[in-house]
């Protein structure tokens, strides 16, 4: 059966993740940082009068450079567990649509953390669609020393 | 298969709040037997459940709601009288019942319970109806089994739900007898005595059911998020309209205005529920405990319809039953001892509830014996809560403070005397945590009474907004105490340091002092030599300063939880602000104890708690605690100690047996405490090679008019020390020893120690200086 995957750039990656889980893109949100969070939190955004967690997908894959948090990143808000999180990532692709059989485990070539982070590749016409493990990246987050 | 999901769902919620009423009308029917309004609720209740049941196919409810009604026929018809032990038995059934519910609600059977001791004890007592009355009154029992299937129909689900109110009792006779023709038996009815068709006309209800719908608590939210936003969308509209100039736009924006702004009222309005969702329980509840304790107590209440936010109502209930169940515990008195003392045998138990600016004051009053002060006193002597000399120019009120105390509450030997402390600490942390306070007042012989205030709501908290590097950081006004900002600018500004830890001189008591941006690892943004802003902060029982870049303004605030991620964090939740920005709410307690300045566990400071209770904190005193080499803990005086310094340890010279540094222009003379205590000598012997600190920490003290340095190996922090276990003690150099922080503490003698250390150093008194 086919399914549809939202996906997006994090870095060099092509990361994607489950269409129905995803409530809504945002662009230019302004971030509020909090004191004393772990470094992958970003900070809290204003979803229409709720205060949703951003987590910054940079940090957690360890990759360098300054995400632009005071306006320019694009979030996408994830609905996971009845709690609204938020991920802030380069940039957001397109929908696509994968087959069952193009699914493999997550290739040997990814270690450490970001081996973790990823739940399988789906193998487009132009590259490797990564599957992100949502709820990996929240408790990762979240674990973060501060 | 979802639409009878929906239908039990509808059932149940309609249930459960109907026996929550029927336990009410219960007690008032044991009071008030011949309340024929009363039965007529109750039978109609205990109908609609079983009827249900029977529809949806719960056997078990069936079985037991149908015996309990057979019962209450019998009763109404008048072959049988409520006693006592019929009360109780009918509401072991509604318990049974809503049991039964619970279980179907959370596993969607009816449970293994068969409850057959119940039904056979309910079905005795109609049957000693049936033998007693069969003989006196026959033509009676067929009217009133009639009577029975008669009530039945007008109170089947529809009759209840539609029931409009009746104009007259004749066209309410007529209308029920519409609706029962296929059941009732022609030939008597008719003839039925008057009582009958009052009693039937009764089981017509008021149309309270139809204005009510029921809605789920989150779609409220979404409705409060959403009321906010537009709030937030307006305050923008109508700044940008007030800056032009068009004359009809800007009517138009005034009118959306006010209606924003009355929307909102009303959408908060809908969170809030009488506070007689949770009264209504009472009277059973006390009826219970009553039986239990053997006493007659009356419950009185007023206000009921006092409104308070869902979640507030929520969190008191646990600490309301508390109150009410020692109230008939402890306060109010056997029947027989009442008598004795001229008061009616039934004691009075009154609640009253009314509004109070943005608080909701709820009093819990009875006449009973009142607080006995001695009983609490001798308890708190026992419990190391004070000392005997100090007890004795305690004032009443200050004795009463006890019994918020945890030390008091615990023991069980609390039941015995007149005291009330079972778990009242609980009760009063569980009100301060909603932004409450509780006071109480006691008539001895007469009366005791609670005064619990609570703010109307959770989700709407004052604040005092300030900032903190680029951070808005909302302060709850709960916890504000004053606001400080010392003039003068530099070394003016009244900041001192101690030890490292900042203190400022607040009306002549020494106030420790935290700096935001530290606690929040922010940069500081400005030197810290232009004015200081402090705020007075309460957390727990201790005062500190925080010290933030700017204070903005005061506001109210709407409070939005803050996700799971953020477990750590020192704030308390998150709000929007009128221009959208977020500002983050900061959860003092946790900034305290981050910061060291309020003490990590409750318990460890009962003793400062007392001397917060107590207003005027007559007895309390300020030392300053430090450590022992071996982790002993020794005590100041703070009124003796002039600053607290750091000397390289090679700054400490000998000079023949003494030891001296120098101090500003002047030699300091040294007193190791270590060496000075006696039997402290042999232990600081053995740990000198553990001296390799670079630098040595001393407390600059006068005695007489001179100075002198304490060695120390550590000096831990200020404390504010109240009533409390204090012995005297008989070591040289030692004044009384103390627990402080938990921790058994020598307050030491200033004069005997350096006495000690140096026996002519009074006498040099005048070269010194």
């Amino acid at each position: 059966m086919a399914m549809q995957f939202c996906t997006f750039h994090v870095g060099e990656l092509l990361l994607g993740i489950e269409v129905a889980q995803i409530q809504e893109v945002l662009r230019d949100t302004k971030v509020t940082p909090v004191p004393k969070t772990p470094a992958a939190v970003s900070g809290l955004i204003n979803l229409r009068g709720q205060i949703v967690t951003a987590v910054d997908l940079r940090t957690l894959f360890g990759l360098d450079g300054e995400q632009n948090t005071d306006g320019g990143s694009v979030m996408l808000i994830v609905d996971s567990d009845a709690e609204l999180h938020s991920l802030a990532v380069d940039s957001v692709g397109d929908v696509v649509e994968v087959e069952e059989n193009d699914y493999e485990d997550p290739p040997d070539t990814l270690k450490g953390e970001s081996r973790k982070l990823i739940r399988g590749a789906y193998k487009l016409k132009n590259g490797l669609l990564l599957l992100l493990d949502g709820e990996y990246a929240m408790q990762a987050a979240t674990a973060g020393s501060s | 298969m979802g639409g009878m999901d929906s239908i039990i769902a509808e059932f149940l919620a309609e249930s459960f709040e109907n026996l929550d009423l029927l336990d009410q009308d219960l007690v008032s029917l044991e009071k008030n037997p011949d309340d024929p309004e009363v039965f007529g609720r109750i039978f109609r209740t205990i109908h609609t459940i079983k009827g249900t049941c029977g529809f949806l196919a719960f056997q078990k409810l069936e079985a037991v709601a149908h015996v309990g009604e057979s019962l209450l026929a019998r009763l109404r018809d008048g072959s049988l009288s409520l006693r006592p032990e019929m009360t109780t038995d009918l509401l072991s059934m509604i318990d049974a019942v809503r049991t039964i519910l619970g279980n179907i609600d959370r596993t969607g059977n009816e449970g293994p319970d068969e409850y057959t001791d119940l039904v056979a004890r309910l079905q005795g007592f109609e049957a000693s109806a049936d033998s007693g009355a069969t003989s006196k009154k026959q033509g009676n029992e067929s009217s009133s089994k009639k009577q029975t299937s008669t009530a039945k129909k007008p109170a089947s689900k529809t009759g209840v739900k539609k029931g409009s109110p009746r104009g007259s009792k004749k066209n309410s006779k007529t209308t029920t007898r519409k609706s029962t023709p296929a059941a009732t038996p022609k030939e008597p009815s008719d003839s039925g005595s008057p009582d009958e068709v009052d009693t039937l006309e009764l089981t017509s209800v008021p149309a309270a059911a139809e204005s009510n719908i029921r809605v789920d608590v989150r779609v409220l939210d979404h409705l409060m998020n959403l009321v906010g936003e537009l709030v937030l969308a307006r305050n923008q509209l109508v700044q940008r309209i007030a800056e032009g100039s068009d004359d009809r736009l800007s009517a138009s924006s005034q009118r959306l205005d006010s209606i924003t702004g009355e929307l909102q009222e009303a959408v908060m309005r809908t969170r809030m529920q009488p506070i007689s969702t949770i009264w209504q329980k009472l009277p059973r509840f006390v009826r219970d405990l009553a039986h239990k304790f053997e006493k007659e107590v009356e419950i009185e209440m007023e206000g009921e319809e006092t409104d308070l936010d869902k979640s507030v109502i929520e969190a008191i209930k646990g600490s309301l039953l508390h109150l009410v169940r020692n109230a008939v515990d402890h306060g109010i008195e056997l029947p027989d001892v009442r008598e004795s003392q001229g008061k009616p045998r039934t004691g009075t138990l009154r609640l009253r509830a009314h509004h109070e600016g943005g608080n909701v004051v709820i009093e819990v009053r009875d006449d009973g014996r009142g607080l006995d002060h001695d009983a609490i006193l001798k308890r708190a002597i026992d419990a190391g809560l004070v000392d005997l000399d100090e007890s004795e120019g305690l004032k009443p009120r200050e004795i009463e403070s006890f019994l918020f105390q945890p030390g008091f509450s615990t023991a069980a030997t609390v039941t015995n005397i007149s005291g009330r402390g079972v778990g009242l600490d609980v009760v009063r942390a569980n009100v301060e945590s909603l932004g409450g306070s509780i006071d109480l007042q006691s008539e001895a012989g007469r009366s005791t009474t609670f005064r619990l205030k609570i703010p109307l709501t959770l989700a709407i908290v004052s604040v005092l907004l300030s900032s903190a590097g680029k951070h808005r950081i909302a302060i709850p006004q709960a916890s504000v105490v004053e606001l400080v900002r010392p003039d003068g600018s530099g070394t003016d500004l009244g900041i001192e340091d101690l030890n490292g830890v900042p203190v400022y001189r607040l009306r002549g008591n020494l106030l420790p002092l935290v700096s935001l941006n530290r606690e929040l690892d922010i940069p500081a943004t400005e030197p810290a030599n232009s004015t200081v802003n402090i705020v007075v902060l309460q957390g727990d029982d201790r005062r500190f300063g925080l010290i933030v870049d700017s204070i903005e303004d005061s506001q109210e605030i709407v409070v939005k939880p803050l996700g799971h991620m953020l477990a750590g964090v020192p704030f308390a939740g998150a709000t929007i602000l009128g221009d959208g920005q977020i500002a983050l709410i900061l959860d003092v307690f946790r900034l305290g104890l981050a910061a060291g300045v309020v003490s990590e566990s409750r318990a460890h400071s009962i003793a400062s708690q007392i001397s917060s209770a107590v207003e005027e904190r007559p007895h309390s005193e300020r030392l300053v605690a430090l450590q022992g080499r071996g982790d002993e803990r020794m005590a100041i005086d703070f009124e003796t100690v002039t600053r607290l310094e750091h000397f390289p340890r090679e700054a400490i010279e000998w000079v023949g047996r003494r030891q001296v540094v120098q101090y500003g222009e002047s030699i300091l003379q040294l007193v190791d405490l270590q060496g000075v205590l006696p039997e402290r000598r042999q232990r600081a012997r053995e740990s000198v090679a553990s001296l390799d600190d670079q630098t040595v920490p001393v407390v600059v003290c006068t005695v007489n008019g001179r100075l002198i340095g304490l060695m120390a190996h550590r000096i831990l922090d200020i404390v504010e020390e109240g009533l409390k276990a204090r012995k005297s003690s008989s070591r040289e150099g030692v004044r009384a020893c103390a627990v402080i922080q938990g921790r058994v503490t020598e307050i030491l003698d200033l004069e005997q120690i350096v006495r000690l250390s140096d026996p002519d150093f009074f006498d040099r008194e005048t070269e010194g200086t």
